[in-house]
């Protein structure tokens, strides 16, 4: 019986239906089935699917992102259960991602954070116009494995690199890898200021991020 | 939305094409070499030299058969299913055109005769491509006996395609075998009247002028109830006048003549004319079918037959460059969606280049995606409350957050053209797979496809009688 919720869960992410993963997720709840069963037959499988799918080319980023939103109100519901429980969750790494300080364009950031999760990462995201500071206190408060920074205009990539610099003066570098985006960037300014890694594309800085964790 | 998208001639300039096509047809006629529709003419009111064999048809005659010649042509596949051409539609087909003799081989990089394996594995692809609608056949193979080639070529586009197949008659016999050819695949030849799979395609002489074994092929397929495709292909600054007026006037002309006849054969006729006129080009005396000339034509001489409300067809998604590169691209575009604008029912070009001479399975791929581009651009724009969203934009507002709304993901696969093989990736993503090009990317559409799409199912028994037919042919043909 516990399977038959699970399968439903399942089918509304693959639906991209938030409101029915939501309600399913309740659902599980009340059955008292484990969260962390729930998460890994009901979110992880959905998600699995989606990721295979997208990369074939066979759905649209609309609804890879429709996806992960559906995971995301199913996984608000099991959270707060897996905390009554002290349970964590299996994830492939944290990545804290955001778009910088002046900068608004949040659509390549979205993006990439719904593949980052979509492909077992669990992905904190801190918006857009995110200051220097706030990235590094958030750095400090969740320690990532990876923070991810987004920037669009050229204007803006120096703050990529601003942050960088702050996270070598915090001694915080060996404990983060960063992973820049966004139109203007480039492998060469990635180099240049140090980053670990440049994420081309959102399929690239899923790569980028899998090779990043398997290096440490 | 505009359901006419281009209009090359205004009301007036297409008026006058038309009285001038009356006057020619009055005053000048066509050739018909043969005696009994010469006679019916005459009864019909044409003024006939029986010994000049040539026909000079009144106005009020064309008139009325303009009236009178079907509005719609249902195309049907082998399954049923039908494509209705017809003008002042929104839908706009695709096809591959004829009759190429030799094929570019991608992977020796050689320029050689074309084979039956080559015929088979183009028109499978074909089958396979979501925006060719019409399969003609593309290729004449070098390797089976010249006198019946038509024969395999009709045998070979049947057993590889399910859709619709149009190919050349070029003589009684021909057209015979091609409608006993295709009544064995659907079961008889009223099954074939009911949903004909073939289309018959004969070819006008300009100017002015049908031969006697085509015009034969022509007058089997009429009475049998088979579609049928009349092409005129006049060649500006050659067999017709230089002036695009003059030569659209010309094709035009040849085209009425052909509806005249086959309402007098067959009050069921249905007759699709297509137009294939092109110019010369005036340096080198070559035939020139991806030039801008070219894409006029064919959005003018659509532009007259929708005035008539008779459904078209026409040459187009053609090019005469000799290699998958930036002249290619460049025309197979401009002679697509011109004509599309202009209102052309089905374009036929997709799978050949250097002016049809030479079949690429390449291309084919790569037409696919163009043909698909021309067919979005044909469907416009719709303005409508949903589409409009104006609720939506108020509801979103300044945040303008519009990637995680229903409305996007209801709407977005009806509103966009996705690509199979153009690439739209960042160029640090193409890059790092390779810098694949478009010609690699579609050779490898082409291998993926080939091994993996089925050819349509047709029983041994059937498969055996298709082959009785051609070798019958054969046959005649030696003795």
């Amino acid at each position: 019986m516990n399977g038959e919720v699970l399968d439903e869960l399942k089918e509304a992410i693959l639906s991209f239906d938030s409101e029915k993963a939501s309600e399913i997720a309740k659902k599980a709840v009340s059955q008292g089935i484990d969260p962390l069963k729930a998460i890994e037959e009901g979110v992880s499988r959905a998600l699995n699917e989606i990721g295979t799918k997208y990369e074939k080319g066979e759905i649209f980023l609309i609804e890879l992102m429709m996806a992960a939103e559906a995971s995301k109100s199913a996984l608000k519901i099991f959270e707060p259960e897996l905390r009554k429980q002290r349970k964590e969750k299996k994830t492939l790494g944290k990545v804290l991602i955001g778009t910088v300080e002046g900068d608004i364009h949040e659509i390549g950031k979205n993006i990439v954070a719904a593949l980052l999760a979509v492909n077992g990462f669990d992905v904190i995201d801190l918006g857009v116009d995110v200051s220097v500071d706030t990235f590094i206190s958030k750095v400090k408060e969740t320690k990532p494995d990876i923070i991810g920074l987004s920037a669009l205009l050229t204007t803006t990539l120096p703050i990529q690199k601003k942050i960088i610099d702050k996270l070598r003066e915090e001694g915080l570098q060996d404990k983060v890898k960063v992973i820049i985006g966004g139109a203007p960037t480039s492998p060469e300014w990635a180099e240049e200021i140090g980053a670990d890694g440049y994420g081309a594309d959102a399929k690239e800085a899923v790569k980028i991020a899998k090779k990043l964790i398997r290096a440490t | 939305m505009k359901v006419l998208l281009l209009n090359i001639l205004s009301k007036n300039e297409i008026y006058n094409v038309h009285l001038s096509c009356l006057e020619i047809l009055e005053f000048v006629g066509v050739k018909v070499p043969s005696v009994k529709m010469l006679k019916m003419l005459s009864d019909a009111g044409a003024e006939v030299d029986l010994k000049e064999q040539i026909a000079k048809i009144p106005s009020y005659l064309v008139e009325e058969m303009i009236k009178k010649v079907p509005h719609k042509v249902a195309l049907y596949d082998r399954e049923g299913m039908k494509i209705d051409v017809k003008p002042k539609s929104k839908e706009v087909f695709f096809g591959t055109v004829g009759f190429a003799t030799r094929i570019l081989d991608f992977e020796k990089g050689e320029y050689r005769s074309l084979r039956s394996e080559d015929l088979a594995r183009l028109t499978l692809l074909a089958d396979a491509l979501e925006n060719m609608d019409v399969y003609m056949t593309t290729g004449s193979p070098s390797d089976v006996p010249l006198e019946i080639v038509d024969r395999y070529m009709w045998l070979i586009s049947l057993m590889n395609t399910r859709k619709h197949v149009v190919n050349e008659a070029n003589h009684r016999e021909g057209a015979l075998d091609a409608i006993k050819m295709a009544s064995e695949i659907v079961g008889g030849f009223e099954e074939l009247k009911e949903k004909p799979i073939i289309s018959i395609l004969i070819s006008i002489t300009s100017p002015f002028r049908y031969d006697k074994p085509t015009f034969e092929a022509f007058l089997e397929a009429v009475k049998a109830d088979i579609p049928v495709y009349v092409n005129s292909g006049p060649l500006a600054g050659a067999n017709s006048p230089v002036t695009l007026a003059g030569t659209l006037t010309l094709n035009v002309t040849e085209l009425l003549s052909s509806i005249v006849i086959s309402r007098l054969i067959n009050k069921r006729s249905r007759i699709l004319p297509a137009s294939w006129a092109r110019t010369m080009d005036m340096r080198e005396g070559s035939a020139v079918l991806g030039g801008p000339e070219f894409a006029l034509l064919h959005a003018a001489f659509a532009q007259v037959m929708d005035y008539y409300n008779i459904p078209c067809v026409a040459g187009g998604i053609l090019s005469d460059a000799k290699a998958l590169d930036v002249q290619v691209g460049s025309e197979k575009t401009l002679t697509a969606l011109i004509p599309v604008l202009g209102g052309v029912n089905i374009v036929h070009g997709m799978g050949l280049i250097a002016s049809e001479n030479l079949a690429s399975l390449e291309q084919l791929v790569i037409d696919n995606e163009i043909a698909g581009m021309a067919k979005r651009i044909r469907k416009g724009i719709d303005v409508n409350e949903e589409t409009l969203a104006t609720d939506l934009i108020r509801k979103t507002g300044l945040t303008g957050g519009f990637f995680k709304e229903k409305h996007t993901l209801m709407h977005f696969k009806s509103q966009l053209w996705f690509p199979k093989v153009f690439d739209r990736r960042i160029l640090d993503a193409w890059l790092s797979e390779g810098a694949v090009t478009i010609d690699q990317k579609a050779h490898k559409e082409v291998e993926k496809i080939i091994s993996t799409h089925k050819p349509p199912e047709i029983s041994k028994e059937t498969e055996e009688k298709l082959m009785e037919i051609v070798k019958e042919a054969e046959g005649r043909s030696v003795k």
